[in-house]
């Protein structure tokens, strides 16, 4: 499986564990990369930004995406870490999208879009609209639903992020009625 | 003494939403349907409670009420967050079954803390606006969970139930 890695700008790009694994065909199409998005063979892991500095006060800068090479990969690609052009908040929402998708399934999902929140308590929270298709309702079980639930807490949970989902579902149609209200 | 029917709330949310005849439901029976599911959940898990430590066949006491409304809604929500995870807190670990608890009460922890943000907003946010699709699937998400909590092994709920009557120091 690809591993998905954030990574910073220092010393040690990258700490724990990676935020997520998926077959590599996956990862190259939901991270948009290309054969020549290769930094670094799998022996040395690249380093980012001044590889002196060894603290990580902004945060995460960059997605890297490690194929192993065991991987089933497109005959041209390396084994290797590969550098994607998507920003960190897009591939955090992008693996929630995933997750959401993995329970739901891809037909009842049309887009998710992520906002910070807080929760009843008042601490930080994760805002996660669900924009879910037209009768996505009649098709989807209770079941699915709270795998959705499950999923993206796991999710949340690999990427080290504490922040309780606080997730609202609707259709486009819900939405800009609300908007207009 | 009958206890609160959870499986009523669930009916009475979906009545709310989907009332035969009429036309698209207010945001008041929106705002309760979803308030009606999280209290069926809630109900739930204290008569869980109250039946683990007083028995099911004390329900008419006031022992029994004493349990039962010793529960409130923060207490419930501390267990949820501590429960979902993969790995509890060490305090909360060493009271957990034997192999962990079970996935679908896992999963009910984490369906209850959803549905806990939800009937906060549907009670007290006055810029809250509940779609149909949201009160729908809370309903549906609702009646799953209530049946899994249900029928999960009764040592697995006990052992919910004990965490939650007994904060552990």
């Amino acid at each position: 499986m690809a591993r998905i890695w954030p990574a910073y700008d220092r010393k040690e790009p990258a700490t724990g564990c990676p935020w997520a694994e998926m077959p590599a065909f996956e990862a190259i199409a939901l991270f948009e990369l290309g054969a020549g998005d290769l930094v670094a063979d799998l022996v040395v892991p690249p380093r980012f930004g001044n590889s002196d500095q060894t603290l990580s006060v902004r945060g995460h800068r960059q997605i890297v995406v490690e194929i192993g090479d065991r991987e089933d990969r497109p005959s041209n690609w390396q084994p290797g870490f590969y550098s994607s052009r998507t920003s960190v908040r897009k591939a955090i929402a992008l693996l929630i999208q995933r997750a959401l998708v993995s329970a739901l399934g891809d037909e009842n999902v049309v887009r998710v879009e992520l906002q910070p929140t807080t929760d009843s308590s008042g601490r930080d929270a994760l805002g996660i609209t669900v924009v879910i298709a037209p009768f996505a309702t009649k098709r989807l079980k209770g079941k699915a639903i709270m795998d959705a639930l499950a999923s993206v807490r796991k999710q949340l949970e690999e990427m080290a992020d504490e922040r309780a989902p606080i997730i609202h579902f609707a259709t486009e149609e819900e939405l800009v009625q609300n908007a207009s209200a | 003494m009958p206890v609160l029917n959870p499986d009523h709330l669930i009916d009475q949310a979906n009545y709310l939403v989907d009332i035969p005849g009429r036309g698209a439901p207010r945001q008041v029976d929106l705002r309760r349907a979803i308030s009606s599911v999280y209290y069926a959940l809630f109900h739930a898990v204290l008569t869980a409670a109250a039946d683990s430590i007083v028995g099911r066949t004390h329900r008419d006491t006031p022992r029994y009420q004493l349990v039962y409304r010793s529960i409130n809604h923060t207490s419930i929500s501390n267990i949820c967050e501590q429960i979902e995870k993969t790995t509890l807190a060490q305090k909360f670990s060493k009271y957990q079954p034997r192999g962990g608890f079970h996935i679908d009460l896992k999963n009910v922890a984490t369906t209850f803390l959803y549905l806990q943000e939800r009937r906060h907003l549907a009670d007290y946010d006055p810029l809250y606006r509940v779609t149909i699709s949201e009160a729908r699937l809370v309903i549906l998400a609702g009646r799953e969970a209530l049946a899994r909590f249900q029928s999960v092994n009764a040592e697995h709920r006990n052992a919910f139930s004990s965490l939650l009557l007994f904060a552990p120091r």
